[in-house]
Order: C-alpha cells, then sequence, then structure tokens
C-alpha cells in the first residue's frame, strides 16, 4: 500500500531535507523534482511570485492524484508533495515532489505523472511581480467539474497540510 | 431569500481586493444562477469586469469539493469560486 504524505505550506522548502528522505529497503530508486521560481516568463522579466491555495480543496486534490499515479504503477510507493504559497523570490522552490519505487521507472513516471496534473487540477494560482513593478495574475487551466475530489478513494497513508 | 458567502482566488482580486463576496440568492439557487449572480456583481462593481469570462471558466467549491454546474446550492458553510489553476 501506498504510503502519501502532501503539504501545502508558507514555510520555505527545505530542499536537504526532501533530498534526505529515506527510501524503503525494498525500494531501489528515489526520484525528486523540485520547482523553482524563474527570473524570466514571457519575456518579462521576474523578481517574485505570490502562491495562493485552496488549502483544503487543494491537498484533496493532490492526495487524489498520487493516489492514481500510485495505482498506475507503484502500489507501494512512497511518495512526497509539498508545495509553497505566499510569496517567494526567484531561486526559491515553489514544489517538491519525492517517489520511492522499486525500480526507476516507476519513480520518473509517477513524479512527472503528479507535476502535469498539479498544474492542471490543483487549486493554486500565481501573481507574477515584475522588475517594472507590474504584477499580473498568471492565467491558467480551468478546472473540470466532472473531476470530483473523493477523499476515500486515496490509497495509503496521507497527511493534511503542514 | 438567503445570504451566501464567497471567497474568492487568483484573478479575481483584481476586481474585489478583499476576497469576499456576500450576495443575497433565492432560497434554491443552484451553482449556475449564482455563478450569473457573481458576473453580475462584479460587473457591477468593476467595469472593467464587463464582458470577462472568467466567472464561467470558473468553478465553484465547497470546503471539500468542485461542485458541478447542474447542483444546487445545499448548506455550505462556505463557497469558493476558483479560477483557472496555475500551481507547480
Amino acid at each position: 500500500m501506498a504510503n502519501i504524505s502532501v503539504s501545502v505550506t508558507p514555510h520555505n522548502i527545505n530542499i536537504e531535507e526532501v533530498s534526505s528522505t529515506a527510501a524503503a529497503k525494498e525500494h531501489g530508486a528515489v526520484n525528486i523534482f523540485f520547482g523553482f521560481v524563474r527570473n524570466r516568463n514571457l519575456g518579462r522579466d521576474v523578481v517574485a511570485v505570490e502562491y495562493e491555495c485552496h488549502s483544503e480543496v487543494c491537498v484533496r486534490t493532490i492526495e487524489q492524484i498520487a493516489a492514481e499515479a500510485s495505482h498506475k504503477w507503484a502500489p507501494d510507493a512512497n511518495i512526497l508533495i509539498i508545495h509553497r504559497y505566499g510569496r517567494l523570490l526567484v531561486g526559491e522552490a515553489s514544489v517538491a515532489i519525492l517517489a520511492t519505487t522499486g525500480h526507476r521507472d516507476e519513480s520518473y513516471k509517477i513524479t512527472r505523472y503528479i507535476i502535469e496534473e498539479i498544474k492542471l487540477r490543483a487549486p493554486i494560482w500565481k501573481k507574477e511581480f515584475y522588475l517594472d513593478g507590474e504584477t499580473e495574475w498568471v492565467k491558467g487551466h480551468a478546472l473540470c467539474q466532472h473531476k470530483r475530489v473523493n477523499h476515500n478513494e486515496n490509497s495509503g497513508n496521507s497527511s493534511g497540510g503542514r | 431569500m438567503k445570504t451566501v458567502k464567497v471567497k474568492l482566488f487568483g484573478g479575481f482580486k483584481k476586481f474585489i481586493p478583499s476576497g469576499y463576496l456576500e450576495l443575497q440568492v433565492q432560497e434554491n439557487c443552484g451553482v449556475n444562477l449564482l455563478k450569473a449572480e457573481i458576473q453580475k456583481h462584479l460587473e457591477s462593481h468593476s467595469p472593467e469586469f464587463l464582458g470577462s469570462q472568467l466567472v464561467f471558466d470558473s468553478v465553484l467549491a465547497s470546503d471539500v469539493e468542485i461542485l458541478n454546474d447542474n447542483e444546487s446550492i445545499v448548506e455550505c458553510a462556505s463557497l469558493a469560486l476558483l479560477p483557472p489553476v496555475c500551481g507547480g
């Protein structure tokens, strides 16, 4: 059974702490994805971003995404996901996704699936702050109504926001 | 009539900086009707919003899940209007 931990946090993501998460003895692969704030987007110089999220629905949605990934590729995976909210400067980590699995292929697939689905389905919004002093909410992906979040369908253990 | 509170996220704050709306709606108001009321409210308070599709590109959510447009709004303690998302 998968072990899934999802949190959203206003605090810095501790890259060393995430990276040092130990794999289970039967897991030969640890794959970690970090997303960082870039200094440029669509031709504009970015100095900071602000993430806003609907915490409850966000955590449940990401738990559901992780459960789907585990179900598809590795039912015994350990999955850790942390997403920042609040104001982040260029170079700060906005998201961390860690998957430990028996073999490398499924750990790559799980982390890739989770980040792509977060971008489409997690209720998170990003405001960019530009060098010229302007700000803009970044246009995103419309949420689907039929993709209901059912907490009871999650497999494994999950934790709420921290 | 009943009072419905809606929390706004993302780009809506450009038009309603407080991030909250309170609207009077019919007792049997559904999600579709509430979205139409929100659209009217935003258009009346912010001329910039006229013709915007943002409300109709958004979904309403309760504390725990996204609601379908054809659902009625029962006793939701709090509703949220979720515009297109941009996480990661």
